[in-house]
């Protein structure tokens, strides 16, 4: 029996989060976020999630944290049940890293008290001279100086910020990591130096990582497997090169066929599939299938009948009537 | 002396007089665009790729100044424009599109009150006239209904719908120059292809020149005819899309496309980063900007800024490894 399980890290249930949204009295509608996700994410992999803004995907990654509530739902952590736990133990296994680094560091700390804070927390130390130590030796390994610890956020370019981000969360040394983001708000020169930092300490500590991007070339790069969310729905996931050769829901394809290549001969020969229309709104998502108002293959079944998320090859998940 | 370029640039400088010091944000640049050719520049944020589109169109401000060269459009010198001139050349004959369309949309005006005022500000047509030409210009950048958008909010549009007003708006008046500054930097991919797609389709039936800003490769790779490079203020490679993609000749350049992760990528390819941080622009190194973080740094890059190299017919590129009298010119080819 522990072979079975030992290589599940976390497992989500049909999971869902609502927003409730107060429009009057007595009158509460709900944007609903994320819509009965279910799946697993094996220990040292990482999982990319990717979808537009405002499909849930961030949503989704912090309510596996519990930093949202689940409203239905169960959520797995080496097969214990932590959807009504008390966090603390776990926080020091699970961890995140924000899209904005400038803003998810308080501007009033240094940086040796912002990833000593978590050190404390979790009474890691049993003194001040080690608690030092494993600042310097946290600052060394994401590329940062030690005399850097004394100094305070503003100080440092974006790409630093998020290094800082990084010490913050690996402080408590953790399994499992949410990447939000991460590299979002960073230029182009400095998004690589990141991604081939999370890469390696994934290497050196076995890490684990939820990585959320919008950036379809930077998930397919760092992700074993991928899910594709739409209007809080995951709608495809498979391991990313089966992913990107065999698509098979047509929200993936599109998504595919939009990112633009940097290459002008492969641009100018590429066949764009380009949606109509923009997302609706997840207050009031369409009934059925929730692509089926922009979807090119739409049937009358789409309209009518949610499809089922199933495996269709192995390791390959869709929701879709037409697969 | 009849000339074909639209628009010649020439040593441009604009410097911010800020009160820590000067912060040259564009040291010396020079190009031509020809009518209805498209451009792209790309530069990280700070490379002075929006400021140097600004001062093009008039809109560069405190304290930002243009502090040596020339910009001629259409043989006129822009620069000498006093300010009735340059408001009844901007928007007639150049106009911007802007990175985030909420905030550069009047909140308090209906987009036909926004679209119409263009066209009554530079030509001498009625009200009801404007009407009809900001609807049927509504209808050629994709919206639908337009009549009805007309007595819209901006607030009532998503993010996408409020590009193509952007658009409409800027194509109005029909200007022989369009700037774009990252006008799809703040969309989802999907609708990114459609803008980008639409912008194709215009640029064909009108036969305008554009000026593409941006720091996405790809999106430059389906766009533009040729490319113009920026790093700290200065356009240290420019040559067709193809001699850029396929023959770059600057470390910095070449760096770019390496360390992007490609979405048609075959196998996987560990990334090739630039190390260290982007220019301090109130410090800038002496000599080759790019010296600092450059593989192949050499010690003159360090003390003189490298001259601006021919390597091929409208391809240049301003590195010391491209001078004839440095022997490594052969080893970074391969």
């Amino acid at each position: 029996m522990p072979e079975a399980k030992s290589d599940i890290l976390i497992r989500v249930e049909n999971l869902q989060k609502y927003f409730p949204i107060k429009l009057g009295f007595m009158n509460v509608q709900y944007v609903r976020a994320v819509e009965g996700a279910t799946f697993v994410i094996k220990k040292g992999e990482t999982l990319g999630l990717v979808g537009e803004s405002g499909c849930g995907k961030t949503t989704l990654g912090r309510t596996i944290l519990r930093l949202y509530e689940p409203t239905k739902g169960k959520i797995f952590y080496e097969e214990k049940d932590i959807t009504n736990v008390n966090m603390l133990p776990y926080r020091r296994k699970m961890q995140i890293i924000f899209q904005d680094p400038s803003a998810s560091l308080d501007p009033r700390m240094t940086v040796g008290e912002i990833v000593g804070e978590a050190i404390d927390i979790h009474k890691l130390s049993s003194n001040g001279k080690e608690r030092q130590e494993r600042i310097k030796e946290l600052l060394a390994q994401v590329g940062l100086n030690t005399e850097h610890a004394n100094r305070y956020p503003h100080e440092f370019s974006g790409g630093q910020q998020q290094r800082i981000g990084i010490a913050r969360a690996l402080a408590v040394k953790p399994e499992f990591i949410v990447c939000d983001e991460p590299i979002s708000a960073l230029d182009v020169s400095i998004q690589s130096q990141i991604v081939n930092m999370l890469e390696d300490m994934q290497e050196q500590i076995g890490l684990t990582y939820l990585f959320i991007a919008h950036d379809l070339s930077v998930v397919r790069h760092i992700s074993n497997r991928i899910g594709v969310m739409y209007l809080g729905v995951i709608v495809e996931m498979a391991s990313s090169t089966e992913l990107y050769k065999n698509p098979l829901h047509p929200y993936t394809n599109t998504l595919l066929s939009a990112v633009p290549v940097p290459d002008p001969v492969v641009s100018r020969s590429r066949n764009r599939i380009i949606l109509e229309g923009e997302i609706p709104s997840p207050m009031n998502p369409p009934s059925g299938c929730r692509f089926h108002t922009r979807c090119p293959y739409v049937t009358e079944r789409c309209k009518q009948e949610e499809p089922a998320f199933r495996e269709v090859a192995p390791e390959h998940f869709v929701a879709c009537h037409l697969v | 002396m009849e000339n074909k370029n639209l628009l010649e640039i020439k040593d441009l400088e604009i410097s911010f007089f800020t009160p820590v010091g000067e912060v040259k944000a564009v040291g010396g640049i020079s190009y031509d665009l020809q009518y209805g050719e498209v451009m792209g520049i790309v530069g990280e944020s700070g490379s002075g790729k929006s400021v140097e589109a600004y001062s093009i169109i008039g809109l560069l401000q405190e304290p930002g100044k243009v502090v040596g060269g020339s910009i001629t459009f259409e043989g006129e010198d822009i620069l000498s424009y006093d300010k009735e001139q340059m408001q009844n050349f901007r928007g007639n004959k150049v106009s911007m599109i802007f990175q985030n369309p909420m905030t550069s949309l009047n909140p308090v005006y209906t987009i036909g009150n926004q679209l119409t005022e263009a066209l009554t500000c530079h030509t001498k047509i009625g009200k009801s006239e404007a009407h009809g030409q900001a609807v049927e210009m509504l209808r050629q950048v994709g919206i639908n209904n337009p009549e009805k958008r007309m007595g819209q909010y901006p607030h009532e549009l998503s993010g996408g719908m409020r590009q193509r007003v952007m658009i409409a708006m800027a194509l109005i008046c029909r200007p022989k120059l369009l700037i774009a500054d990252e006008p799809t930097t703040a969309l989802d991919v999907t609708i990114q292809a459609q803008i980008l797609e639409l912008m194709k389709e215009i640029q064909q039936q009108t036969q305008m020149a554009i000026i593409f800003i941006t720091h996405n490769l790809g999106v430059v790779a389906e766009i533009c005819d040729k490319v113009s490079v920026m790093y700290a203020g200065r356009i240290i490679e420019q040559g067709t899309v193809d001699q850029i993609f396929y023959n770059p000749k600057h470390p910095y350049t070449l760096g770019l496309l390496r360390s992007m992760p490609r979405v048609d990528a075959t196998e996987y390819e560990r990334l090739i980063p630039i190390e260290g941080t982007p220019v301090d622009m109130l410090n800038l190194p002496t000599g080759c900007h790019f010296g600092p973080r450059c593989d192949h740094c050499m010690k003159i890059c360090l003390k003189k800024e490298p001259p601006r190299v021919e390597i091929e017919e409208g391809h240049h590129a301003k590195c010391w490894l491209l001078t004839k009298n440095c022997e490594r010119t052969e080893k970074t080819d391969a």
